[in-house]
């Protein structure tokens, strides 16, 4: 990477992947792999071969909501409309290397994938600004983008 | 020597994490259950029937390399040499003291990657020994 550019976590729908509609204060990107239970009744005391059985990951992120018409995600015109986003949308995420007037440039894709927002949280407390938190359960594996030729390794 | 932080290390393939903050090794031995409606109020002897042991490691910056070889590495589920050991000076990157040096097999069973508004990536992971620490 070059002085200028940073990595970020990026959101769109799946109909427009190239659109960038959001950019949160703080998301993270978290994989769980499951482990097989191999324990067995003829242990020796040894340290046990294990295997991964299942992979699942999921997206977590965080925001304030500063005005009535704030959008967490493309398509939901107000505070009204978030709720309808827990029913079944699909979105596009992906882990970009940006450089740019405010980092909007898309210099080079790291992962990508796809995922249905399974749970969203409005918070109120007095003093504050009203924020939200939400998460994205991914669905099918992570891709993983390749390289550009002159990538730093 | 005083021995501080910086003299351990984690590595993966035999070279460390880069911009390690904080990385750890754990032994753990799995007692045999000897709670009983017999007891009379004391303590049990307990025989350890299983061990295992996890490592864990939390990077300050991934790089877009770091990133893509990490996620590449979760979707493979497959075992690479851990390794922890100790520095023969008061940073990370001297030759290693032979006094305490483990290594062995295991699974990235569990990453994080942190994306804030400092434009940091902070990366956590966690991993499963498979078979013995030697």
């Amino acid at each position: 990477m070059q002085k200028g550019q940073y990595i970020r976590l990026l959101l769109a729908t799946t109909s427009d992947p190239t659109t960038v509609i959001a950019a949160a204060k703080q998301m993270s990107l978290h994989g769980s792999a499951q482990l097989e239970n191999s324990s067995t009744k003829d242990s020796t005391g040894d340290a046990v071969e294990q295997e991964i059985v299942g992979q699942s990951y999921d997206i977590t992120g965080s925001g304030l909501i500063l005005t009535d018409n704030d959008t967490l995600l493309s398509g939901a015109k107000s505070l009204n409309d978030l709720e309808e986003w827990v029913k079944d949308q699909t979105l596009y995420w992906s882990i970009c290397v940006m450089e740019g007037t405010n980092n909007r440039t898309v210099v080079e894709e790291i992962a990508s994938g796809t995922g249905k927002l399974t749970s969203l949280q409005l918070q109120a407390q007095t003093k504050t600004n009203a924020s939200y938190n939400y998460t994205i359960t991914g669905v099918g594996p992570i891709a993983v983008g390749t390289p550009p030729s002159d990538a730093e390794i | 020597m005083k021995i501080k932080g910086q003299n351990f290390r984690l590595l993966k393939g035999g070279v460390a994490f880069s911009e390690a903050t904080n990385c750890s090794i754990t032994l753990q031995g799995n007692a045999e259950a000897t709670d009983t409606k017999d007891i009379e109020g004391l303590y049990s002897d307990q025989t350890v029937v299983s061990t295992q042991w996890n490592a864990q490691v939390d990077t300050y910056q991934g790089t877009a390399a770091e990133l893509r070889a990490i996620i590449t590495l979760f979707n493979a589920a497959a075992a690479v040499g851990i390794g922890w050991d100790q520095t023969a000076g008061s940073q990370n990157r001297t030759a290693q003291n032979a006094s305490f040096k483990r290594s062995g097999q295991a699974l990235l069973n569990d990453f994080t990657m942190t994306f804030n508004d400092r434009e940091t990536v902070q990366v956590s992971m966690q991993w499963a020994g498979t078979g013995q620490l030697s």
